[in-house]
C-alpha cells in the first residue's frame, strides 16, 4: 500500500500530531486554561464567575430532571467521541461525525416506517444496526478515497458532512415526508419503537444504557484485544506496523467503519430516544462538539465518556446561566473552543512562558 | 580532471575544520575530523548514509555546534552559532530537500530573511522588483537562468534546485556546500549542474560536493574526503585515485578483526530463491533487475554495495514490504511471491530493518508489546481476540533477560531506550522464533564494539542452528568475519560473487565501483 500524499498535507500533519499526540497532562491543563479565560470573561461582565459556575452546575446536575437532560446530551457526544476517538488512534483524522449521525438518523427513521407493525424486539436493533451500517458506508467513502487516492480524510470527511445533510434534507423535504405534513420531517415513529424511558418524569431514554456499553466494549477492545493493539500500533507506526505484519489498510479502513458505526448509533438514539422522528435539525453540531470531546478525553473511551458528560452538563446549564445572569450561552461554545485551542498551542505557550523566565532570572547566562 | 588550483601557499584555505567532534549523548557521530577546502575547489565528502557527513556540514552551516574543534574562514578562527552566522560568513548551503516556500515567487523566495538593506532598506514589503532584478542578473553570470517572477511550485526539480543555488550565490556565499545535488536530478540535468559548479569554482568559489556516487565524484571534484564511522578515513587528490581505491575507503579495509565464521555448515538445502526478481519504482525507475539468489541451510550470504544500489529493496521483496515487478520468490520451496509479511513472518522469515526507529519499532509503546508485535494475533499470545497479558508479559521478560536488554523494564516506551538496546529486542524478537530465514540489514550500524559483537554472535548462533541468514551491509569487515558467501549489488543488479573463506577485497571494492568481475 503506498499513501500518496496531497498538497498542504504537512499542514495538516503538524495539526494532527499537534492534537492527537497528548500527554497526560494535556486534557486538564487546557480545560483549566479555558475555564480560566472563561473566568475573566464572566468577571468582565461584572459577574462572579464562582456563583456563574455555581447556578450552571446547579441547573445541570442539581435536580433529577436536570442530571436527565445532561445524559440525554452525553449520549450523542459520547458515542460519536468514541467513534472518533478509535480513528484517531489508528492514525485517522475523520472529522466526519456529524454527517454520519444524520445518515445514522434517516436510517433509523426509514427502517422504523417501513418495518412498523412488525416485533419491535426484532425492528428496534433492526433500526440500530441500519443507522450503523449507514454510517459505517457513509465514513468508508473517505476511507476509500485516503486508501485508494491518498485524499486527506480531514478534507474529505468535513465536505461529506454537507454533502449527508443536505441529502437528508432532500429526503426529508422529498421521498421520506411525511404524508400530508408541512415540515421536513419523516412519519412519528411507532411508540414501541422508541428507546424506552428509564426515569418517568423525565427524557431520559435507554441510550444512556447504550453509552455504558459502548463505553466498556470500546475501552477493553482498545487496550486488551489483539485488534486494539493492531490499532494503536499503526497509529503509532504505521510504517514499523506494516513490517511486523500487520495489514495497515485494513485497520485503516476499520477505523474509518468504527467511526461511521458509532456516530451512526449516535443518530439512531437521537432519532428513537428524543425526537422519534427524523428532523432536519437533528443535531446542533453534536459531532464537531464530538471531536473536542475525543480530544479532551485523550482519545481514551472512559475519558471521552467524561469528557462528553462535562460538555454535557455546561450546554446543559449555560441557558439557566443566561436567564439567571444574563452571562451568554455562548460563552460555553468559546470555552469549548478555547479548550481546542489550548490543546494546539499548550506546547508553544509553555516554550514562550519558559523563555521569558529565563531571560528573566538569568539574563548574563544568555549566550 | 586537471583543475588548476591557486597556489596554496599563498592564499589560506577557505575552510579549514580541524579535530571536529560531535557526539549525540554517547553515539560520537564526528570524531577528530579535519576538512580542508581551498578557494576554487570543488571538494567530495564522500560517506556511506551514517558516516557523518550531513553532521559535519550542519556544523559548518551553524545548524549544531561541534563539542570540539576549530572552523576557520580565510585562516581567520570563527564561531558558527546559527545559520544567520553562517550566511553574514558566506557559507551557503542547498540541502537534498529544498527549503523553498512552493506557493511563492521566486523573487519573494529570495527575499525572506533578506537582510533589511539588501531588500530594498525595507522591512515589511520587500522590494522584489529590485530582488527579481539582481536574481537575474546573476543567474545570466551563471548560466543559472530561472524566471524570478515564476511560483517555485511550477519550476521543475532541477529549477528549484538552482533556486536554491541562486539563493546562497544571493546572499554572498563563498563557500557552497551541495547535499547530494543530483540524487534528484536526470543525467542529463546533472552534466548542466557540473558545468556550473565549475564556473562557480572557477570564479573562487569553494564548493564541497556531498555525494556517494563514485563517477560523478570522479568527474567532478578536485580532491576527495572519505568519512567513515564518523572519522576521515582518507583525504585524496582526484587526478591520483581510483573508484576502487574510494570504494575500499568508504567501506573500510579489512581491519584485524578476526575471522568469526570459522565452522562449516553443516546442514544444507535452499531456503530462499529468488528468480529473475525485478522492482520497477512508481517513477517508472528499476531499484531491481534480474536477481537470481538462492540462500541454503546455515549459510550466511552477505550482500555489499555502496549504498543505494538496490540492497534495501532486495531486502524489501524478500520480507514482503514490496510485491515484485516480476521474477518470483521462493521459500523452502513454497511460492511466496504474492504473499504479505504477515505470510511470511508465519512461514518463518525473520526481519532485522535498516531503520531501527522508523521500521523495526514503534517507540512509543513498550519493550513487551514492541516484542510480541509481530506474533499478536499467535495462539501463544492471544485467546478469542484478547491478549493474553501474563504470556506476553513472560516472553518479554525472558527475551529481555536473554538479550540483555536494558533497563530490562517490560513497560517502559521502547523510544526510552538506547540504540543499542533497541537492536538488542529488534533481534532478540527476530531470533527466539527459530526463523529458517533472518534477513539482517545493517545490524551493527551505530552500535559500540560490544553490542556489535553480541549481534554478531547471534547471527551466527543462529546460523549453527540451521538459519539461512541475508546480511546487508555496508561494513567489508562485517561481511568478510560472517559470511559463507558475498554478493555485490550494483544498479539494482547482481555485479559478482565470491565464496569464503577467502575473498579478495580489492576484486570486491572494484565490483561495488561497477567494474564486473
Amino acid at each position: 500500500m503506498t499513501v500518496r500524499t496531497a498538497p498542504g498535507a504537512d499542514a495538516l500533519a503538524f495539526l494532527r500530531e499537534r492534537l492527537v499526540a497528548q500527554n497526560a497532562l494535556s486534557g486538564l491543563v487546557a480545560l483549566a486554561l479555558a475555564f480560566g479565560v472563561g473566568a475573566l470573561l464572566i468577571l468582565s461582565m461584572g459577574v462572579n464567575p464562582i456563583e456563574a459556575c455555581a447556578v450552571l452546575f446547579q441547573a445541570s446536575l442539581g435536580s433529577t430532571n436536570g442530571l436527565a437532560e445532561t445524559a440525554i446530551r452525553t449520549v450523542p457526544l459520547a458515542l460519536a467521541g468514541i467513534g472518533i476517538a478509535l480513528s484517531f488512534r489508528a492514525g485517522v483524522f475523520n472529522v466526519g461525525a456529524e454527517g454520519q449521525i444524520f445518515i445514522g438518523g434517516i436510517a433509523t427513521a426509514f427502517v422504523g416506517v417501513q418495518l412498523a407493525g412488525a416485533p419491535s424486539a426484532i425492528v428496534l436493533p433492526a433500526m440500530a444496526a441500519a443507522a450503523m451500517l449507514a454510517g459505517a458506508f457513509w465514513s468508508s467513502i473517505a476511507g476509500v478515497l485516503k486508501l485508494r487516492f491518498g485524499a486527506d480524510e480531514l478534507i474529505t470527511t468535513i465536505m461529506l458532512n454537507y454533502v449527508a445533510i443536505h441529502f437528508v434534507s432532500y429526503l426529508l423535504h422529498g421521498p421520506l415526508q411525511a404524508p400530508g405534513s408541512p415540515l421536513a420531517q419523516t412519519e412519528r415513529l411507532a411508540r414501541e419503537l422508541r428507546l424506552p424511558i428509564l426515569v418517568p418524569t423525565t427524557r431520559l431514554h435507554a441510550g444512556i444504557l447504550l453509552v455504558i456499553l459502548v463505553t466498556v466494549a470500546a475501552q477493553v477492545w482498545l487496550w486488551l484485544s489483539v485488534g486494539g493493539f493492531r490499532l494503536r500500533s499503526v497509529g503509532h507506526n504505521p510504517r514499523a506496523a506494516r513490517s511486523a505484519g500487520i495489514n495497515v489498510t485494513g485497520v485503516t479502513l476499520l477505523a474509518f467503519v468504527l467511526c461511521g458505526a458509532l456516530s451512526g448509533l449516535a443518530g439512531f438514539s437521537e432519532v428513537a430516544g428524543v425526537h422519534r422522528r427524523m428532523i432536519e435539525n437533528l443535531s446542533p453540531g453534536f459531532g464537531y462538539t464530538a471531536i473536542i470531546v475525543a480530544l479532551l478525553g485523550r482519545t481514551s473511551p472512559l475519558g471521552v465518556l467524561m469528557a462528553a458528560t462535562l460538555f454535557a452538563a455546561l450546554q446543559i446549564g449555560s441557558s439557566t446561566m443566561e436567564s439567571a445572569l444574563g452571562v451568554p450561552g455562548a460563552l460555553i461554545a468559546m470555552i469549548q473552543a478555547l479548550v481546542v485551542l489550548f490543546l494546539i498551542g499548550q506546547g508553544a505557550l509553555f516554550t514562550a512562558i519558559g523563555h521569558l523566565l529565563r531571560r528573566r532570572t538569568a539574563p548574563e547566562t544568555q549566550r | 580532471m586537471a583543475a588548476t588550483l591557486p597556489p596554496t601557499n599563498v592564499q589560506p584555505p577557505a575552510v579549514s575544520m580541524s579535530g571536529i567532534r560531535i557526539a549525540f549523548g554517547k553515539v560520537v557521530a564526528n570524531d577528530a575530523v579535519d576538512l580542508e577546502v581551498r578557494p576554487g575547489e570543488i571538494h567530495a565528502l564522500l560517506g556511506e548514509n551514517g558516516a557523518g557527513k550531513t553532521t559535519l556540514m550542519r556544523a559548518l552551516s551553524g545548524l549544531l555546534q561541534p563539542d570540539a574543534g576549530a572552523i576557520r574562514l580565510n585562516g581567520q578562527p570563527v564561531v558558527i552559532r546559527d545559520p544567520q552566522t553562517a550566511q553574514d560568513l558566506g557559507i551557503g548551503m542547498v540541502h537534498q530537500h529544498f527549503m523553498l516556500i512552493e506557493t511563492m515567487t521566486v523573487a519573494e523566495n529570495m527575499s525572506l530573511g533578506l537582510p533589511r538593506e539588501r531588500a530594498g532598506g525595507r522591512v515589511f514589503f520587500p522590494d522584489f522588483d529590485r530582488v527579481a532584478r539582481e536574481v537575474d542578473a546573476l543567474g545570466r553570470r551563471h548560466d543559472l537562468q530561472v524566471d524570478a517572477s515564476a511560483r517555485v511550485g511550477s519550476l521543475t526539480v532541477a529549477g528549484q534546485q538552482r533556486v536554491e543555488i541562486l539563493k546562497a550565490l544571493h546572499r554572498g556565499a563563498r563557500v557552497l556546500i551541495l547535499d547530494e545535488p543530483t540524487a534528484v536530478l536526470s543525467p542529463q540535468e546533472s552534466l548542466r549542474l557540473f558545468a556550473v559548479v565549475r564556473s562557480l569554482a572557477e570564479e573562487g568559489t569553494a564548493i564541497i560536493f556531498i555525494s556517494h556516487k563514485l563517477h560523478e565524484v570522479m568527474a567532478v571534484t578536485d580532491r576527495i574526503t572519505v568519512l567513515r564511522r564518523g572519522k576521515v578515513a582518507g583525504c585524496l587528490t582526484t587526478a591520483e585515485t581510483s573508484e576502487g581505491e574510494i570504494a575500499r575507503l568508504m567501506v573500510g579495509a579489512v581491519t584485524s578483526r578476526p575471522r568469526r565464521n570459522t565452522t562449516p555448515r553443516g546442514e544444507t538445502g535452499t531456503v530462499l530463491r529468488l528468480r529473475g526478481a525485478g522492482l520497477t519504482d512508481e517513477r517508472g525507475l528499476r531499484q531491481l533487475d534480474g536477481i537470481d539468489l538462492e540462500i541454503g541451510r546455515s549459510e550466511i550470504l552477505g550482500v555489499a554495495g555502496v549504498d543505494g544500489n538496490g540492497q534495501s529493496e532486495l531486502a524489501e521483496v524478500v520480507v514482503g514490504l514490496q510485491r515484485l515487478s516480476d521474477g518470483s520468490i521462493e521459500l523452502d520451496g513454497a511460492d511466496m511471491t504474492g504473499a504479505s509479511p504477515a505470510v511470511r513472518i508465519a512461514r518463518g522469515v525473520a526481519h532485522v530493518p535498516e531503520d531501527r526507529h522508523r521500521t523495526a519499532l514503534v517507540p512509543d509503546m513498550s519493550v513487551a508489546d514492541n516484542a510480541v508485535i509481530e506474533m499478536a494475533g499467535w495462539r501463544r499470545f492471544a485467546r478469542a481476540g484478547l491478549r493474553r497479558g501474563r504470556h506476553i508479559a513472560e516472553f518479554a521478560r525472558e527475551l529481555v533477560q536473554d538479550y540483555d536488554v536494558r533497563p530490562g523494564d517490560i513497560r517502559q516506551p521502547v523510544g526510552s531506550l538506547s540504540g543499542g538496546n533497541q537492536q538488542k529486542l529488534v533481534m532478540g524478537r527476530a531470533l527466539t522464533r527459530d526463523p529458517k530465514l533472518i534477513v539482517a540489514v545493517q545490524p551493527a550500524r551505530g552500535l559500540d564494539f560490544g553490542a556489535t559483537a553480541f549481534v554478531h554472535g547471534r547471527l551466527l548462533d543462529s546460523r549453527s542452528g540451521g538459519a539461512a541468514i541475508m546480511l546487508i551491509s555496508a561494513e567489508m569487515d562485517e561481511l568478510v568475519a560472517l559470511c559463507d558467501r558475498i554478493v555485490v549489488m550494483y544498479r539494482g543488479m547482481i555485479i559478482g560473487e565470491q565464496t569464503g573463506p577467502d575473498y579478495d577485497i580489492a576484486a570486491l571494492g572494484l565490483m561495488m565501483a561497477g567494474r564486473a568481475a
